[in-house]
């Protein structure tokens, strides 16, 4: 039956992905102008913008673009980006790499923290504690993503600083070395950035469940039969409400993304989300195609590996 | 006597002269070494990243200025715009009595860094992938090139001559058309087609062979791009750092960031963060420019919805109605420099005698600027905007993304005399597209700006029909005032091109804001770095360790 579900889903998520790069496809071709502006600039004229669009395959019909699009993706063959001045796959590459780490740390510090505040809501519901805990995320769930960034540069990075500004680090000694240390430090604001407003709506979530796990009855009997409350908590509450914060992750995953772009423009972070934006701003067809592609097969992925876990864990989940 | 006499003299010139030399230990001592950090576009436009550097293939600001340091030119313009030979390929210009054949002989000391020659096979490579590029290469249809190019000869291995198809203004061609044939690595590129060339723009052993100041050491997109010192260097001006890195920065808030920790050491401060400056308590402030160029607001004269800007007497009530002064105190914070033809005026060695009279004046005339558009016919209807025939004074004004201060100003200026201006931003591609598609005749006024060459004639920009020009603009009489500076010596008919471009206003110019530079205390030499003509010499740039 799980063999059977998975084909399923795999199988409607292959159609969902064709919509999807189908349509940004036809859109962003729709948009007037074109890479050729980007990297003529002032100097574009109708000559050379079309010398340059031959040059780049532009000047074909765009159902033949689109064909030869899906040609060289079932090659293997991402396409090549003509701003960036290198095949998309090796770009997107180094860029992924930077943002997937990125991503997990935030979320394993958003998980963290929501669990932990979480708790702390549930235990304490319906009691100032709680309503206080209530109010904050509202509050921090509601601030821009660029604000947040923008804020800690200021009081982290300049103020006290404690962390950059900006960049990914380990690279301005020389010849490129990466110093590790200097690469996570670099990413300890970003991380913090994406993850605040995930934490609020993580723990907001986890708290309810908390909530409605301390309201059952075997709850009630472990504290009439004198068990500690840390240990109800951890051993009982715990265990049983964060079980489906896996799902509730793996749904985030396009809003991690999301944020992830503005974060990575505030922060000058070379990541997915920042490669995502330019290619968007030049019109770097081959490159934003690539990238909407790998976002939705992320997030279909992340999707059904939430659901599949979500089945492992609680025995009373099972998928028809 | 007259020994201690003498030996009292000697004393107090032993004095003098050690008094001297204390003064002299105490003033800046110019050290080597050390690492600064800067962006791309220092002194010249807001931050980005470099993509490219390969000068045959890239036209961005941003590539040209790191190509700039790797490739010696072969005409080096000082500020001034006259040749320095002492640091240009060439060594001399042989001009033919009748300005149709230009000699010009290469320095033999100029060696690229694998110790070959620099030679006329380096020109004559580049000449030829020019002409094979054609419309991709940036430069082509400009300076007379190729248009006016007749033959190129190589005459020997540290001469060629080029002979156009008429006489033309030796100074013009040499600073706007000549000066592109600059010599890159033959040996090494010649072997290379122009898509192995394009698939490698970015790989640091494909410039390994330079005859610059600099070399491109490391490169990571998205991120940095580093530059050393090229240890052949043949140059008398070399590099006094050790490592120059371009981080690439994205937008003002970063940059000012990234100064503030001291991430980066040199760069840009941002027109809308000068009220910020004093909170970067480790950097010292350098202004510089105007730029070389000139901001504008242009109109699609084959728009029929805006016919009313085909009069001269309209445009000219539009120069008349903007505040420069006020621009400038609100836009670069009294920084900046009134501009009213397509002459930049810094340093002033174009401009006419009549253009440095208006500029010295001003020309913001709003009650001449009413009476020129009562003249053309237009009168105020019932709520204050232009009206006649039925038709309201008014166009949409195009902005390229986060440029609404100027234009919200220059809407206002407007109104003042009755002329209704309305604004839509979009991206600069979708601009830039609707602008010089030859068939649009949808949009109506653009908010941008143009850099000039070293000869600032305009280029194509506004003859009738030029590749560049996509304001559908053709005034013959100017056409022939254009035509005439190509051919003919001296200022004399670039003079009266500027005056009639002044009083025929193609465009609206708009005042030049100057550009605030940031750098860190101990960096020494900015002024000499950072030039209005755009260009950054890094060569000149020096740390101290003492602020």
């Amino acid at each position: 039956m799980m063999r059977r579900m998975i084909l399923h889903r795999l199988g409607t998520s292959v159609l969902s992905l064709f919509l999807l790069v189908t349509i940004v496809f036809f859109l962003i071709h729709a948009t007037p102008g074109g890479p050729a502006y980007s990297i003529l600039g002032m100097h574009a004229t109708p000559e050379a913008v079309a010398a340059l669009n031959k040059q780049m395959g532009l000047d074909h019909p765009i159902w033949q673009q689109y064909g030869i699009w899906w040609g060289h993706l079932f090659e293997g063959n991402l396409g090549y980006s003509f701003t960036q001045h290198a095949p998309v796959a090796s770009l997107m590459g180094s860029y992924l790499a930077n943002s997937i780490i990125l991503y997990v740390l935030a979320t394993v510090i958003a998980v963290l923290f929501s669990v932990l505040i979480g708790m702390f809501q549930g235990y304490w519901a319906e009691r100032t504690p709680g309503v206080l805990i209530g109010a904050g995320q509202i509050i921090v769930y509601s601030i821009p993503t660029f604000f947040i960034g923008v804020m800690l540069i200021l009081f982290f990075a300049i103020y006290v600083s404690w962390f950059p500004p900006g960049g990914i680090g380990g690279d301005q000694s020389a010849g490129g070395a990466l110093n590790i240390g200097s690469y996570f430090h670099h990413m300890v604001l970003p991380a913090v950035t994406i993850a605040l407003p995930l934490t609020a709506g993580l723990s907001r979530y986890f708290g309810h469940q908390a909530r409605s796990e301390y309201r059952l009855d075997y709850v009630r009997t472990a504290r009439a039969r004198g068990v500690p409350p840390l240990r109800i908590a951890v051993n009982h509450v715990l265990r049983n409400a964060v079980r489906p914060l896996v799902t509730v992750i793996g749904m985030m995953i396009p809003g991690i993304f999301v944020g992830g772009i503005l974060t990575e423009a505030v922060f000058n972070y070379p990541g997915l989300g920042w490669l995502l934006w330019r290619s968007a701003l030049e019109q770097d067809y081959p490159t934003l195609s690539a990238i909407v592609l790998l976002i939705g097969v992320l997030t279909i992925l992340g999707n059904l590996a939430a659901d599949l876990t979500n089945s492992i864990l609680d025995v009373r989940v099972r998928y028809e | 006597m007259k020994s201690t006499k003498f030996n009292q003299v000697l004393l107090v010139l032993s004095l003098v002269g050690s008094g001297a030399a204390a003064h002299a230990a105490t003033g800046p001592v110019i050290q080597n070494g050390g690492t600064i950090v800067t962006v791309p576009g220092v002194g010249l436009a807001p931050p980005s990243a470099m993509n490219g550097f390969n000068p045959l293939l890239t036209s961005s600001a941003y590539d040209n200025e790191a190509e700039n340091l790797m490739y010696q030119p072969l005409f080096w313009v000082n500020r001034d715009f006259k040749i320095n030979f002492k640091l240009s390929i060439a060594k001399k210009i042989v001009v033919g009595p009748k300005h149709r054949s230009y000699t010009v002989y290469l320095s033999p000391h100029w060696k690229w860094s694998d110790g070959i020659p620099v030679t006329t096979a380096d020109v004559a490579y580049t000449y030829h992938m020019l002409m094979k590029l054609g419309p991709l290469w940036p430069g082509w249809d400009s300076g007379g090139f190729p248009g006016d190019i007749q033959s190129f000869k190589v005459l020997g291995p540290y001469a060629f001559r080029v002979v156009t198809t008429h006489p033309v203004n030796p100074t013009w061609f040499e600073l706007s058309g000549l000066s592109d044939f600059i010599p890159y690595p033959a040996h090494s590129w010649q072997k290379y087609t122009v898509k192995q060339m394009n698939d490698n723009m970015t790989n640091t052993k494909f410039f390994s062979v330079v005859d610059g100041p600099f070399r491109l050491e490391n490169f990571q997109a998205g991120r940095y791009a580093s530059m050393v010192p090229n240890p052949a260097y043949s140059g008398p001006d070399k590099p006094h750092i050790s490592r120059l890195i371009f981080r690439f920065l994205h937008s003002y808030a970063s940059v000012f960031f990234a100064l503030k920790s001291g991430t980066v050491q040199l760069g840009n401060l941002p027109a809308p963060l000068y009220p910020a400056r004093k909170q970067l308590t480790d950097d010292r402030l350098t202004i510089t420019g105007p730029n070389w160029g000139f901001n504008y607001l242009g109109f699609n004269f084959s728009n029929p919805n805006i016919a009313f800007v085909n009069n001269v007497l309209v445009r000219q009530a539009m120069m008349h109605a903007v505040n420069q002064d006020l621009m400038i105190k609100v836009l670069g914070f009294g920084h900046g420099a009134r501009a009213y033809g397509l002459v930049p005026g810094n340093p002033p060695v174009y401009l006419s005698s009549e253009a440095k009279a208006l500029l010295k004046q001003g020309a913001y005339d709003p009650a001449l600027a009413n009476k020129l558009l009562n003249e053309a016919g237009w009168h105020r209807g019932p709520d204050g905007f232009r009206e006649k025939d039925g038709h309201i004074m008014a166009f949409t004004l195009y902005i390229p993304p986060s440029m609404i201060r100027g234009p919200t100003l220059l809407a206002t200026m407007f109104a003042k005399v009755g002329i209704l201006v309305r604004m839509r931003e979009m991206p600069f591609n979708e601009l830039y597209a609707k602008m010089i598609n030859p068939h649009s005749k949808n949009w109506q006024a653009v908010y941008l700006a143009w850099s000039q060459t070293a000869y600032p004639t305009g280029g194509s920009i506004f003859k009738c029909g030029g590749v560049q020009n996509s304001y559908h603009y053709c005034n013959k009489k100017m056409d022939a005032m254009m035509d005439k500076i190509r051919i003919t010596r001296g200022l004399d008919a670039l003079y009266k091109f500027q005056n009639y471009f002044t009083e025929q206003q193609p465009v609206i110019v708009l005042p030049n804001m100057k550009l605030f530079v940031m750098a860190n205390k101990n960096i020494h030499g900015v002024s000499q770095a950072v030039t209005p003509g755009g260009s950054f010499y890094p060569q000149f740039l020096w740390i101290s360790h003492a602020k």
